[in-house]
């Protein structure tokens, strides 16, 4: 039980060292500095940049700021990804910190969406938890949880409070022993190098002879590719 | 996010912890400080950008206004410098007022936490106290109910008592009445005996005194007849006395009297027998 909340605690509070760099062909007054941030990795790109935005106002004209995206290495980074998912994709056998560069201008309408506010952010979060929990228990879990619970989910992610999110969170990971799992395992496995951007599939935890899935099972099953490249 | 595992102490358990802790150390720990550090550098550069470009702006201004006073401008650059010194100086006040005020509050809060310790306390006495009562009063109910129970058996009791006396007495009457009946039979009894003795005695007189005067009628014709033959025989004293008393005890009837002298013996002897016995 140790193990598993020091699992929890450190998935949660996972960090990747960014430097952000304002894109050379944005107009400036001044030279603008790079700024470096320790990004969550469970967060959303949006949520966590506000620092971002404020230190390359300062250094631009009123009129020249759009809506702000990003991007690493020519590719539009898509904020409604979890920042891991967004790194491990595209930036995992880089030099650390990663390198994301800022932009204010040309937002790429095809490849993103765009992120007024952070109530978006919340909306895309909240469907995101029912969706997985439509998978662990028909959805039964969050439609019995309140409107404040749901609150808290979202503020604890908002706010980086890790025991505020897994105090309503812990309810939605649970599952009856009877049954050694959930219904279905909610997984993406994301990939970029298709036309597909996830693969997802219905996955029971348990095998019908009664043996627990793992990891490479899942894999095996929906990512045969992984695998080699895991042994090696 | 993660997965919630079977059995603690699994080693592939351990080796994600462990994988997650090389992954921290590398790609956070290292990280940590030197970006700390740079944003502060990067906050310090920002303030002094601006600081110098109201300088520079004062400066321009200063110039267009007195084109010739290069003394001045010095002089504007420790006003400046003064001024930041006044504000610092006016921070540090600001951060004392501060610290005062959190030690009030903190003092405050040790107060407060005292006084509820105490209310807890009473709270306590009083819910003690509050179940002492409540024991009393349940033994006193219990008592109540024993009491009203023994009254019903009092009460019970003395009903059968007074369903028995009730009982006795209707008895009593009965028997009374009996008794009182019972007298008056009695009574009756002996008064019609008493008239039937009454009635015998009379009969028994009149049969005696039938017998008497049959007797006497026998005897003074038997006299008649003796006085017709002549007899020469001298009466002594005794008889005629005795011959007197006779004639007055059966009321004269005879019209001789000196001829009645021997059956009169006989006739004052049985009359006094018969009569007492039936004034019985």
């Amino acid at each position: 039980m140790a193990d598993d909340k020091d699992v929890l605690r450190d998935v949660w509070f996972g960090r990747i060292p960014t430097c952000f760099t304002l894109y050379q062909d944005e107009i400036t007054e001044r030279e603008a500095e790079p700024f470096y941030l320790l990004l969550p990795r469970v967060s959303y790109l949006t949520l966590v940049t506000d620092k971002v935005k404020k230190h390359f106002h300062k250094v631009m004209k009123q009129e020249d700021l759009e809506e702000m995206w990003f991007e690493y290495e020519g590719t539009p980074l898509k904020w409604h990804y979890p920042i891991g998912v967004l790194f491990d994709l595209h930036a995992s056998n880089t030099a650390l910190p990663w390198s994301i560069t800022v932009h204010f201008k040309d937002f790429p309408e095809r490849d993103l969406l765009h992120c007024p506010s952070n109530s978006v952010i919340e909306a895309h979060f909240m469907s995101s938890i029912k969706e997985a929990d439509a998978l662990k228990h028909k959805g039964q879990v969050i439609n019995e949880m309140q409107k404040k619970d749901h609150k808290q989910l979202w503020m604890g992610l908002q706010n980086d409070k890790f025991d505020q999110f897994w105090a309503m969170n812990r309810k939605l990971m649970e599952y009856p022993t009877e049954e050694g799992g959930f219904r279905y395992i909610p997984f993406r496995i994301y990939q970029t190098m298709s036309d597909r951007p996830f693969i997802q599939k219905l996955f029971r935890p348990v095998s019908p002879d009664g043996h627990t899935h793992t990891l490479g099972d899942l894999l095996k099953e929906m990512f045969p590719a992984a695998i080699p490249q895991d042994e090696e | 996010m993660s997965e919630p595992g079977a059995q603690a102490g699994c080693p592939w358990k351990r080796h994600v912890v462990d994988q997650l802790k090389q992954r921290d150390r590398v790609q956070r720990q290292a990280f940590e400080e030197i970006i700390h550090q740079y944003n502060r550098l990067l906050e310090k550069s920002d303030l002094r950008a601006v600081l110098s470009e109201r300088l520079q702006v004062d400066k321009f201004d200063h110039q267009n206004r007195h084109d010739v006073s290069p003394v001045a401008d010095a002089g504007r650059g420790e006003a400046l410098l003064q001024e930041m010194a006044q504000i610092r100086i006016r921070h540090q006040e600001e951060l004392t007022e501060l610290h005062k005020k959190r030690g009030e509050l903190a003092q405050n809060v040790i107060e407060l936490n005292s006084q509820m310790q105490k209310k807890d306390k009473e709270i306590q006495a009083n819910e003690a106290q509050m179940l002492q009562y409540q024991h009393r009063i349940s033994e006193l109910e219990a008592e109540c109910r024993d009491l009203r129970s023994s009254l019903q058996d009092l009460e019970r009791a003395k009903q059968t008592l007074r369903d028995e006396y009730d009982a006795l007495q209707i008895t009593f009457g009965a028997l009374e009445e009996k008794l009182r009946r019972t007298t008056e039979d009695n009574q009756e009894l002996v008064s019609r005996w008493m008239a039937e003795k009454a009635q015998e005695a009379n009969r028994l007189n009149a049969e005696n005194e039938k017998d008497t005067r049959r007797k006497q009628a026998k005897l003074q014709k038997d006299l008649a007849e003796a006085a017709k033959e002549p007899l020469p025989i001298e009466l002594d004293d005794d008889i005629e006395v005795l011959q007197e008393e006779a004639a007055e005890a059966t009321g004269d009837t005879s019209p001789g009297r000196a001829i009645s002298r021997t059956p009169s013996r006989r006739v004052s002897k049985s009359p006094p027998g018969g009569n007492s016995r039936l004034h019985l």
